[in-house]
């Protein structure tokens, strides 16, 4: 009797447990206001996930489950994926006289392209619950979790997501010159005017002082550097500040109020730019 | 005999059951190997979208029944009509009803979606109703939630992050009424708050809505903390300012505190060799909204 019980359980682990486990643990079911906003101004554009998850380097083997198959259901990872990477293509106006840097700078970051910003990386997801997302310089992958994903998270919406890809994509870039950052994660233990357990400092810089498409540039100093936070932050104020008339503003709403906490709490030598003026709308 | 044969099916079976979750984990299926594929039709082209929400008529708002749709349809407003919809919630400060739903909608989102809890905010904000003035300032100062795994990088669980960031919209919304009520309590924030996000938003939010005045930096000079004094002198890169204008305050501000001089980096002692660039990738697919690139440096 007591070996048909473990039998049924067995099989009944083979009914119940192995679908579950198949899925990621990322909210499935829904996606931010700021996410369906975005995504109503493409309705699933079909060229342009086919030519994103080639430009950077995705593949189905690491987002089975998560939308590969079902790439127009703005409800799983891989479409919120693309999402965010069609704001980072064609979502800023490149204002020269206001922007902190280019497209062409930003694309370049989050890509898998190696370039001058870093060596070839590759996009996949995490279920871990303890991150935003992560680099890692052994297998160049740009890693984004649940928390860019799930619609309760304050950073899963499509500007916030973009901005991981400029944090990690600058991990990439540290790792691709030999730059150290510090061993919390790749920044410094808390300190001065940071508040988080991972710090940076804030190399500030004028309006211009890059010419778009140099932000990579370097002389070696502080008078010309950008730490990870810092190309985070610099990208969501010119998605606040400096979008294309056609953003919505519920993605201007979230790239701003993420940016003005970083700025206020991530930096050393803090707080680093407020994006704009302070008008609630 | 029997006894083995039904303990080695159940120990099969278990072992089937943890092959199929390993299988499903790592091997994916045969069509994971090729592109992304949708079985959903083409839509319209982005273009014609955007054009579309260019034009559509703004949500009505005329009382508080209108308030759900409104909010529904505020978040996919362009930017480029900030200032229509800025009007059509500007027209409704007098209504408390419009405030009450507005503060419902709020209480709703921020259990299931934050960004849509935070384009509430901004309308509570831009409304400047005494109802909704009054509840930013009670919900700014609620204590974190505890528990929850802890992100590694802030130190906050996901749900104290969330709160932390909404609060961070309150106290950035709460000025703007540019009430004495408003204001005070603003003061407060930027002074008391535990948190320095807020506190921080709430000293630039104050000074921005005080006009940059004197008498506003003396006041905040007063509440602040030492080490967030700089935030007073922090550029503002303000809708229409020139770069060469935003480089001369930048310039007053880093002077006027030395201390913000971070150190020059420091190379790693292990350096890898740096891989060849790869050849030029396709472009995306043609957009007018495709940038070309240039910037004219000064």
């Amino acid at each position: 009797m007591k070996h048909i019980a473990a039998m049924l359980l067995g099989l009944l682990a083979v009914v119940l447990l192995a679908p579950r486990l198949a899925h990621a643990v990322c909210d499935q079911t829904d996606a931010s206001q700021a996410d369906k906003d975005l995504w109503a101004t493409h309705d699933c554009w079909q060229d342009f996930y086919l030519w994103q998850y080639r430009a950077y380097d995705m593949h189905g083997s690491d987002w089975a489950n998560r939308g590969w198959n079902d790439a127009c259901n703005r409800n799983l990872e891989y479409p919120k994926h693309w999402n965010a990477a069609y704001l980072v293509t064609y979502g800023l106006a490149d204002n020269n006289d206001q922007s902190f840097h280019g497209t062409i700078d930003y694309r370049a970051i989050g890509e898998a392209r190696a370039s001058n910003f870093h060596d070839h990386l590759k996009h996949v997801a995490s279920d871990d619950p303890t991150i935003f997302g992560s680099y890692s310089p052994g297998n160049h992958q740009i890693a984004t979790a649940c928390a860019l994903y799930d619609p309760t998270e304050a950073n899963a919406n499509p500007a916030s997501r973009g901005g991981d890809f400029m944090h990690e994509g600058w991990h990439a870039y540290f790792a691709k010159y030999g730059w150290n950052n510090g061993d919390v994660g790749g920044h410094r233990p808390t300190q001065g005017n940071c508040t988080a357990k991972g710090c940076d400092y804030f190399y500030f810089h004028g309006i211009g002082t890059y010419a778009f498409g140099a932000m990579w540039e370097s002389d070696g100093t502080a008078a010309r550097f950008h730490s990870p936070n810092q190309a985070q932050v610099e990208y969501l104020c010119d998605v606040a500040d400096q979008p294309q008339s056609w953003i919505p503003n519920s993605v201007r709403l979230a790239a701003e109020n993420d940016a003005n906490t970083r700025a206020a709490e991530r930096f050393i030598n803090g707080p680093g730019y407020r994006c704009g003026d302070p008008r609630p709308w | 005999m029997q006894r083995s044969v039904f303990k080695m099916m159940g120990i099969a079976a278990a072992l089937l059951a943890l092959c199929a979750c390993v299988k499903t984990r790592t091997a994916p299926a045969t069509s994971d190997a090729g592109p992304p594929a949708t079985t959903a039709p083409a839509g319209q082209a982005p273009r014609v979208l955007r054009a579309a929400a260019g034009t559509r008529p703004l949500p009505r708002l005329k009382n508080g029944d209108d308030v759900t749709a409104f909010v529904d349809a505020a978040g996919a407003v362009p930017v480029a009509r900030r200032e229509e919809l800025r009007q059509v919630i500007g027209n409704a400060r007098d209504d408390d009803k419009i405030a009450q739903r507005l503060i419902a909608q709020f209480e709703d989102a921020r259990k299931h979606d934050f960004s849509r809890a935070l384009v509430v905010l901004a309308l509570l904000g831009e409304q400047r109703n005494p109802t909704g003035t009054a509840y930013l300032i009670k919900f700014v100062w609620q204590p974190l939630p505890k528990g929850g795994p802890v992100r590694e990088e802030l130190g906050l669980s996901a749900a104290a992050e969330a709160q932390e960031r909404l609060q961070v919209k309150a106290a950035n919304a709460i000025p703007y009424a540019r009430t004495p009520k408003a204001l005070q309590a603003t003061l407060e924030i930027a002074g008391r708050h535990p948190l320095k996000a807020v506190r921080l938003e709430a000293a630039s939010s104050y000074l921005w809505n005080q006009g940059n005045s004197e008498e506003a930096r003396r006041k905040l000079s007063a509440v602040l903390r030492r080490d967030e004094l700089p935030v007073l002198d922090r550029p503002v890169r303000d809708a229409g300012m020139s770069a060469r204008d935003f480089n001369r305050e930048l310039a007053i501000y880093l002077k006027r505190h030395p201390e913000l001089q971070p150190p020059n980096p420091e190379k790693s002692r292990q350096q890898k060799p740096r891989q060849a660039v790869d050849p030029t990738a396709s472009p995306p697919p043609p957009d007018a909204s495709l940038s070309s690139g240039q910037r004219n440096i000064p």
